[in-house]
């Protein structure tokens, strides 16, 4: 048995190398992942029973300058997914797509994109009705996995009244949420979209608070974890407009439901935003819940484009609300005197072999520039603007701040145009326009466009001697130990020394108080106040009406633009409706006396 | 302890390393199922107890046993085992499905665990009383169909773990028997046939290889022959019914070779598995103290992944303890191979050590993610009262050999 023994140790030997050879693998293996990888499985262990529940910040509320709640949070009714707790999601989905305006393949597809979330609850639909909700409640066993919570949302005030303003929110995208890390946002927070709120989302957002719970492979909780502090949500400030909430209503209320347009009124002593219309407007509210594919549908094709924001985005021919650039820059130029006098109007205004028409077409005769500018002559301004040259007449309209965004505290504001000799070029090819491209301008017509805003800034800055601010609708973001406010900011001055803009607001006043005042139907007993009307040939229907005023001329605290498309002369149907605006807001702050009481007044008088 | 024969240091060695791990394994169904969420698990380590007594006892009536007791009845063993395997098939079918086990009340009975050791008496007892040199055709045909018979019966079960089990059995009881290495190659190459058929170019090295091997050994015409032929019908064979498989089917195979593939299932275990002993570091969370294990993350951890939980609770230095015993249990065995005077015994102590090494392996290799998910149980840990008694029978004949090594 020697020799065979002998053979059998020879034999063990490749066993024990084979064997030993394995167990050492093991032991290798097993001391990597314990070693080298144990940060990465021990951070994979973690987040195995950790789940953060975010909680949610309530965004904070938003008032007028008096104080009234113009947007605040409501309780709303919110449908989830427990992606865990779902066994057909595709039945699931059409039994909710019943009960949602959404359709089948929408919720389903909504499960499956954030299936990894596991047992963290997937919002579906937002703002459900209560019947919605006592239906899943009722027939819970037919909606495994189905849960509703309660949340707050977002309530803007009805009938669209500041939605071109406050804009709204909606639920954060899955890039937004990679870009805004570390912010306190995770799924389903909503972030500001438009307006506002999406300008002042880091003061109103607030910051999401999060609770650390354990739980099982299951699912279920066990409870806080422990040595883990709960962050508590931090509420998101609550910010004050300038805005005067009723005012905005009432002048709201002054468009025809049936046309399109614009009001825009500062302080023309700090470019607070007074009133902010954009007609038609829309409900804000349809975005806080789900957005009917019909509602979308309906607002995209309306012709009077509801969501387009006219007072930022809108850009328009200013017409004669122009005029008093080109008078300003004249003057400050030396063309004209303020006695000055061109060749008289007769209606109309030959250049080379065209014939430019004043709008009275029996003429104005012999005028100076404050008679042109209470007339609305336009033969004098063909005259003067043909004199003054393009490039004097661009830069004096940078200058008055147009052609750039004011920087208005509201997203996605347009620049207008101020063209120029290198944008004619550019347009028409060198040398290929004609001079009388000038002729056109100084009355505000031609390739000229400002936005509402701009207008309304202009004459804010005629009426407070000169300064352009920046206008904005936030005062102030304010929360239990914070308080911000708004930077009051000068964006540039008006090019004309003090005399001319004397002679600026003389003309203007004359535009209502003077008997040929084109305004003449608008003024305002009990005070004195400036403007001047503008009719912009639009050459897909009629005319717009225009008119800018401020107010009172002394002591200006309102300045106005108004636009309504379509309409006709500015005189006619935009200067009643600002002269109404501007009566209200006066009267309300005590610079005039209210209709009873100068009646009541006269009454005394005449006792 | 009254036991005949020589109470060695080995034999006492073995004994312990048995008893520490059947305690370990105590443990760490404790900790697996002390926060039970079925009333299946309430209670589980008492059962385990239980077990690790039954099969204390049972490896002490196996020491007293002799071995020319098993040596004289292995046939026997063998056609009750085949009996038993087949019958299972029938009893299956009436249930509905396959199944492993014969059910009485609380009590199931596993016959292809028991097998393990059957089919080696019957292997041991074949080989040790052949006169015939270890290369011979008949000798290896023999030898194979006595493992064959009970293998495709298992993995008609299907139970692949286990039929695995018998094979490598096989081998390495071939290999003790003085078949040379290279001869095992050629044995087992139609599964590289089988591998390579995919890759005409691998393939035909492969097979050049063998031809070669083949004319260098000269194994003799019969076997050279059977050994080509098998080869290149694996070779051909395999692609069509590959081609012939459903989807469904070709990504079972898939996901069994690489269950990464698959992360709701079996892929979903070896994450679990892997992070359960990552997380552990060195010296583990402490007992009780897995994340892993108490919530429930890592997939039947009393059973298969019990070595998760102690390498989640006692980190590496639990997991070497374990293996370390295991090597321990595995290398004594292997001594006692090589001295023992009877071949019979010598050749179970070499298929023993085989059955602890390849199972410990693959339970091991399996929770690291280095071994496919099989369902092998890790001897003595895991929970389950057939594994737990195979574990002390086969503890019992390494020690009843060490103790009866003069005998002839």
């Amino acid at each position: 048995m020697n020799g065979v023994s002998y053979s059998r140790e020879r034999r063990a030997l490749l066993l024990y190398a084979a064997f030993g050879l394995f167990f050492l693998v093991l032991v290798v293996r097993l001391l990597l992942i314990q070693t080298a990888e144990h940060e990465k499985y021990y951070k994979m262990s973690e987040d195995n029973r950790i789940r953060l529940v975010p909680e949610v910040a309530f965004r904070g509320d938003i008032y007028d300058r008096y104080g009234r709640v113009i947007v605040e949070n409501r309780p709303s009714y919110t449908i989830s997914a427990i992606p865990n707790e779902i066994d057909n999601i595709d039945s699931i989905s059409s039994k909710l797509a019943d009960l949602v305006p959404l359709g089948k393949n929408e919720i389903a597809e909504k499960i499956r994109s954030k299936k990894f979330l596991r047992y963290q609850p997937i919002k579906i639909a937002r703002s459900v009705s209560f019947e919605t909700v006592c239906i899943i409640e009722e027939n819970a066993d037919k909606f495994p996995g189905i849960i509703f919570q309660l949340e707050p949302a977002r309530k803007y005030p009805q009938e669209g009244v500041l939605s071109h303003a406050v804009g709204y929110t909606s639920e954060v995208t899955e890039k937004e949420l990679r870009e805004m890390k570390g912010e306190g946002v995770n799924y389903g927070t909503d972030i500001g979209r438009e307006g506002l709120e999406k300008y002042w989302d880091r003061y109103l957002r607030g910051k999401d608070g999060l609770t650390y719970l354990e739980i099982t492979a299951e699912g279920k909780i066990l409870g806080d974890l422990q040595g883990r502090d709960n962050i508590p949500p931090e509420p998101g400030m609550d910010v004050q407009l300038a805005l005067d909430y009723e005012l905005q209503n009432y002048a709201l209320s002054l468009f025809a439901d049936t046309v399109a347009g614009a009001l825009v009124a500062l302080d023309p002593r700090n470019g607070e935003v007074l009133t902010f219309v954009s007609v038609p407007a829309y409900d804000a509210n349809m975005f806080t819940g789900v957005l009917r594919k019909k509602d979308w549908d309906r607002l995209v094709s309306d012709p009077h484009k509801p969501l387009l924001n006219r007072i930022i985005k809108g850009e328009y021919p200013p017409a004669s609300t122009y005029k008093l650039i080109v008078a300003g820059a004249g003057l400050e130029e030396g063309i004209i005197e303020p006695e000055t006098k061109f060749a008289p109007c007769t209606g109309g205004y030959r250049f080379g072999n065209r014939v430019f028409k004043c709008w009275n077409l029996s003429g104005h005769g012999k005028l100076g520039v404050i008679g042109s500018i209470i007339q609305s002559c336009d033969v004098y301004f063909y005259q003067l603007g043909h004199k003054l040259g393009l490039e004097k007449f661009a830069e004096y309209s940078r200058k008055c701040g147009f052609g750039s965004k004011t920087g208005i505290d509201v997203p996605g504001e347009m620049a207008g145009l101020v063209p120029d000799a290198d944008w004619y070029d550019n347009k028409l090819g060198k040398g290929k326009w004609p001079i009388s491209v000038i002729i056109n301008l100084s009355i505000g017509q031609g390739e000229v466009l400002v936005t509402p805003l701009q207008l309304a800034n202009f004459y804010a800055a005629v009426a407070n001697g000169g300064t352009l601010y920046r206008p904005h609708l936030m005062r102030m973001a304010f929360s239990k130990n914070d308080t911000v406010y708004a930077k009051i900011e000068k964006i540039g001055q008006l090019p004309f020394t003090d005399s001319t803009l004397a002679i600026l607001r003389e003309a203007s006043v004359g535009v209502l108080y003077d008997s040929h005042g084109t305004a003449r139907g608008s003024r305002i007993k009990g005070i004195k106040f400036g403007g001047k009307t503008g009719t912009a040939q639009n050459p897909h229907g009629n005319e717009h009406a225009l008119f800018c005023a401020y107010a009172p001329v002394e002591n200006p605290i309102i300045a106005v633009a108004c636009i309504v498309e379509n309409a006709g002369h500015g005189s006619e149907e935009a200067a009643p409706i600002v002269s109404r605006v501007v009566r209200h807001y006066l009267e309300k702050n005590g610079l005039i006396p209210d209709p009873d009481s100068l009646q009541n007044m006269a009454s005394r008088e005449a006792e | 302890m009254g036991i005949r024969g020589e109470l060695t240091g080995s034999a006492l060695a073995l004994t312990v390393a048995g008893l520490l791990l059947s305690g370990i394994g105590v443990l760490m169904v404790y900790s697996a199922t002390h926060t039970a969420v079925s009333a299946f698990e309430e209670g589980l380590y008492i059962k385990q107890l239980i077990w690790v007594g039954i099969g204390f006892c049972v490896f002490l009536i196996v020491v007293m046993l002799p071995m020319r007791m098993h040596e004289i009845l292995s046939y026997i063993y063998y056609i009750m085992l085949i009996l038993l395997l087949a019958g299972l098939l029938f009893y299956g079918r009436v249930g509905g499905g396959s199944m492993r086990w014969y059910s009485f009340g609380f009590l199931h009975f596993q016959p292809s665990e028991l097998g393990k050791v059957i089919v080696l008496f019957a292997m041991a007892r074949y080989l040790s009383y052949s006169k015939k040199p270890s290369q011979h055709f008949r000798r290896l045909m023999l030898t194979g169909i006595l493992v064959l018979i009970p293998t495709m019966l298992v993995l008609r079960q299907p139970d692949l773990g286990t039929s695995l089990v018998y094979l490598v059995l096989m081998l390495a009881i071939l290999y003790w028997s003085g078949l040379p290495p290279v001869y095992l190659l050629l044995i087992i190459s139609p599964v590289f046939s089988m591998i390579t058929a995919f890759h005409p170019i691998s393939y035909i090295v492969l097979f050049a290889v063998i031809i070669l091997l083949l004319i260098i050994l000269k194994p003799g015409a019969f076997m050279a022959s059977a050994i080509v032929v098998v080869n290149l019908l694996f070779g051909m064979v395999t692609p069509l019914l590959w081609n012939r498989l459903a989807d469904y089917q070709k990504s079972r195979i898939l996901i069994f070779l690489n269950p990464g593939n698959d992360p709701q299932g079996a892929g979903y275990q070896i994450i679990q598995s892997k992070i359960a002993i990552g997380s552990g570091g060195l010296l583990g969370k402490g007992f009780l103290g897995g994340t892993q294990t108490n919530l429930n993350y890592l997939p039947v951890r009393h059973t298969d992944f019990v070595f998760s939980v102690v390498g989640e609770e006692f980190g590496f230095l639990g997991g070497l303890v374990i293996i370390s015993l295991f090597a321990l249990i595995i290398f004594l065995g292997l001594r006692t191979a090589v001295r023992v005077r009877n071949r019979f015994t010598s050749f179970v102590c070499v298929g023993v050590v085989t059955i602890l090494f390849f199972q410990t392996v693959v339970n091991i290799g399996m929770t690291l993610g280095i071994m496919p998910v099989t369902g092998l149980p890790l001897h003595f840990v895991s929970y389950g009262g057939s594994s737990m008694i195979l574990s002390w029978v086969l503890l019992g004949l390494l020690v009843n050999a060490e103790m009866s090594w003069q005998e002839y």
